[in-house]
């Protein structure tokens, strides 16, 4: 069994994110990328599937500039066997990532496509869901523990009222939460070995795909400051402020 | 294999989550205990670090010089003493890559590279420090095999090392041409490392005595051939002296950066201390002069990895001098910025300063370091081109 794992290149985690003078959007440019989080996550879970034997290949893909095959690196130095990139500087929206991932994936015929559950840059959420419902598989999103069997996977879910636990017959589209697994770190050595690993790259309308944006984006701000906090010298000093300043109780 | 730019991209930004994952949480810690970081050392190993500097023939990723000293100065900005142990490593690989025979580089490189042996150089004996040719350990030859007997001091990495690099007088009337250098194996008879002698800084890194006692190596473990020794030291110096300079960039790199942080923050008089103009201008110069020194650090590195002459040389040595004593300079003057809270043992810059003193002793003491450059000018003149 194949295992597609779209990987997504965002704002590392660990950089303060300013939005641009022109309030379009956030600061990209001179500044680290690195592989969405949750991305890590699905690229994890689908080597120990591999290593378990229950896959025989990983494919890494992703979608955006050109620049996008440092994040499909990763995923290879990781230990990912090739990569696809679908390359565009268009700003792609998640319906449009959903269909250029069908796109690859009816080239591909991967058993299961693990995603991670969202991305850390727009938190939308979407695109599992929406690539799961035009392929017409199964989708467990969220997922905390993965059981892949011979036809079918088992996935349990963080719900708000605690786990589920779901059954989806393969081929199936599977997003993973942060507790699935801790992500292993590329060694220099793979670092190394994953140049030498192939990465094919596709134009969207190479696979048939029109991603131009359907949302458009009025305005980007930075949220507002907060004033710095006070210390009180003791428990009553706290109530009557909330009581006469704060108003709350 | 020649690293390209975008696989030393990767491999910088892989070592910096190393860095800020697992070498800065555990850096106060180190300092602490002044005991060898196992576990840490291990991860590194894990990650393959130790096989940067090491060709791909003996399980390495390819003799990169380069590489190693960026991140030099990358881990020092966490942990000198890491930064050390690391670079301690792979300076101690160079006079075996360089010289061993082809059966000893098979027996060890590859384990060096695998972080599975710890390499250790001594040179430095209780009579013979920053004077090298007057070293009093001897080796003699007994068949197809070498005595050695002597003490040597202050060698890094000696209480957990795997394989010691000894230099020794094979012709005790031969001055620096009469010294050799030994590979030893850690256990071999008569080989004896001392407890780790306490230091106010780069604890964690350790240090110790070595005495050999009627040590006996079969004579393919020398490196080269008799009287290489000086040339081996000189060469293995070179680099460490870049390394050296790199660790005292990234301490004092992370010195000034706290200091920058507390000095923005920090009010007296009604505003910040930053608006202090002796605490700016302070700042201010202090920034400059680090700039100063990482760009002769920069081309001292370029001008190693381009030809390694004696303009090289000369740089290499000026770059060690220069970025030792403005580490010591700027760690001082962050503890000042912080005030009292600067001398607490439960803050950073304290252990920065201790930290600092090493780096104008150790590859060459500041003094040594003039007196080399002030011999290369009067031989040859300035080394610009
Ligand atoms: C942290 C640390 C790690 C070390 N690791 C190693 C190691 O792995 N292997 C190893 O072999 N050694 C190691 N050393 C030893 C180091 O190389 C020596 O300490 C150094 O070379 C100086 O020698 P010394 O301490 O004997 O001082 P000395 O040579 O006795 O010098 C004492 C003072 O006299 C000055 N002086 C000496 N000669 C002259 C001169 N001609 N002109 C002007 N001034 C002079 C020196 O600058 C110094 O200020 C380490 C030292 C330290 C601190």
């Amino acid at each position: 069994m194949k295992i597609l794992v779209p990987v997504k290149r965002v704002v590392d985690a660990n950089i303060k994110v300013r939005v641009k003078a022109d309030g379009t959007g956030v600061e990209t440019q001179n500044v680290k990328m690195s592989m969405n989080p949750f991305c890590e996550i699905a690229v994890e879970e689908a080597l120990r599937l591999k290593e378990a034997g229950k896959a025989t290949e990983i494919i890494a893909v992703s979608c955006g500039p050109v620049q996008c095959q440092e994040t499909i690196r990763t995923a290879l130095a990781m230990g990912a066997d090739r990569g696809v990139l679908v390359e565009t500087d268009v700003p792609l929206e998640p319906l449009a990532i959903a269909k250029l991932l069908k796109a690859v994936a009816e080239k591909e015929q991967p058993g299961l496509i693990l995603l991670g559950k969202q991305a850390i840059d727009n938190d939308c959420n979407q695109t599992g869901q929406m690539l799961s419902a035009l392929l017409g598989w199964g989708q467990a999103t969220f997922v905390s523990k993965l059981a892949v069997e011979a036809d079918h996977v088992e996935a349990t879910r963080e719900v708000d009222g605690g786990l589920e636990v779901v059954k989806a017959r393969l081929p199936a589209v599977v997003t993973v939460d942060l507790r699935l697994n801790e992500p292993r770190y590329a060694s220099l050595p793979n670092i190394m070995k994953a140049k030498k690993k192939p990465i094919e790259i596709f134009k969207p309308e190479a696979l048939g795909v029109d991603v131009t944006p359907r949302v458009i984006v009025l305005k980007v701000v930075e949220p507002a400051k907060r004033n710095a906090g006070v210390k009180v010298p003791d428990v009553a000093t706290l109530v009557a402020k909330l009581r006469t300043e704060a108003k709350v109780i | 294999m020649a690293l390209d730019a975008d696989t030393r991209r990767a491999m910088l930004e892989r070592v910096e989550r190393f860095i800020r994952e697992d070498v800065a949480p555990e850096a106060a810690a180190i300092d602490r205990a002044d005991a060898f970081p196992r576990a840490l050392f291990a991860k590194a190993a894990d990650l393959g670090l130790f096989a940067l500097g090491v060709p791909e023939a003996y399980g390495g990723l390819g003799r990169d010089i380069e590489t190693p000293i960026l991140l030099s100065e990358r881990i020092a900005r966490a942990s000198a003493a890491f930064s050390l142990s690391f670079n301690n490593t792979t300076d101690a690989a160079v006079p075996i890559l360089d010289a061993a025979q082809e059966s000893i580089k098979r027996r060890y490189l590859p384990a060096i590279a695998k972080g599975a042996a710890i390499p250790c150089i001594a040179i430095s004996e209780p009579q013979g420090g920053s004077d090298v040719a007057s070293i009093r350990t001897v080796a003699v030859r007994k068949g197809d095999r070498y005595v050695i007997d002597g003490r040597k001091m202050w060698c890094t990495n000696a209480p957990v090392g795997d394989v010691f690099t000894v230099f020794a007088k094979t012709d005790q009337a031969g001055g620096h041409k009469g010294l050799s250098a030994f590979v030893v194996p850690a256990g071999t008879p008569g080989l004896v490392v001392g407890p780790a002698e306490p230091l106010i800084g780069l604890r964690g890194s350790p240090v110790a005595e070595v005495v050999f006692d009627g040590v006996e190596v079969p004579a393919d473990h020398m490196l080269g051939a008799e009287g290489d020794g000086f040339r081996l030291a000189m060469l293995t110096l070179d680099e460490s002296r870049l390394h050296c300079a790199a660790t005292a960039l990234g301490v004092a790199t992370a010195a000034l950066d706290l200091a920058l942080g507390y000095a923005r923050e920090r009010v007296q008089f009604g505003q910040p201390i930053i608006r202090h103009q002796a605490i700016q201008s302070l700042l201010a110069r202090r920034a400059s002069e680090l700039a100063a020194a990482r760009a002769l650090w920069r081309e001292a590195l370029a001008r190693l990895l381009a030809d390694h002459d004696r303009p090289a040389s000369a740089y290499a040595g000026m770059a060690k001098l220069v970025c030792s004593e403005l580490c010591m300079a700027i760690t001082v003057d962050a503890v000042q910025v912080f005030g009292a809270s600067g001398l607490s043992r439960n803050g950073t810059v304290e252990r920065l300063m201790r930290d600092a003193k090493a780096f104008e002793i150790y590859d060459g003491t500041s003094q040594i370091q003039a007196a080399m450059i002030g011999k290369h000018l009067e031989r040859h003149g300035l080394p610009f081109v």
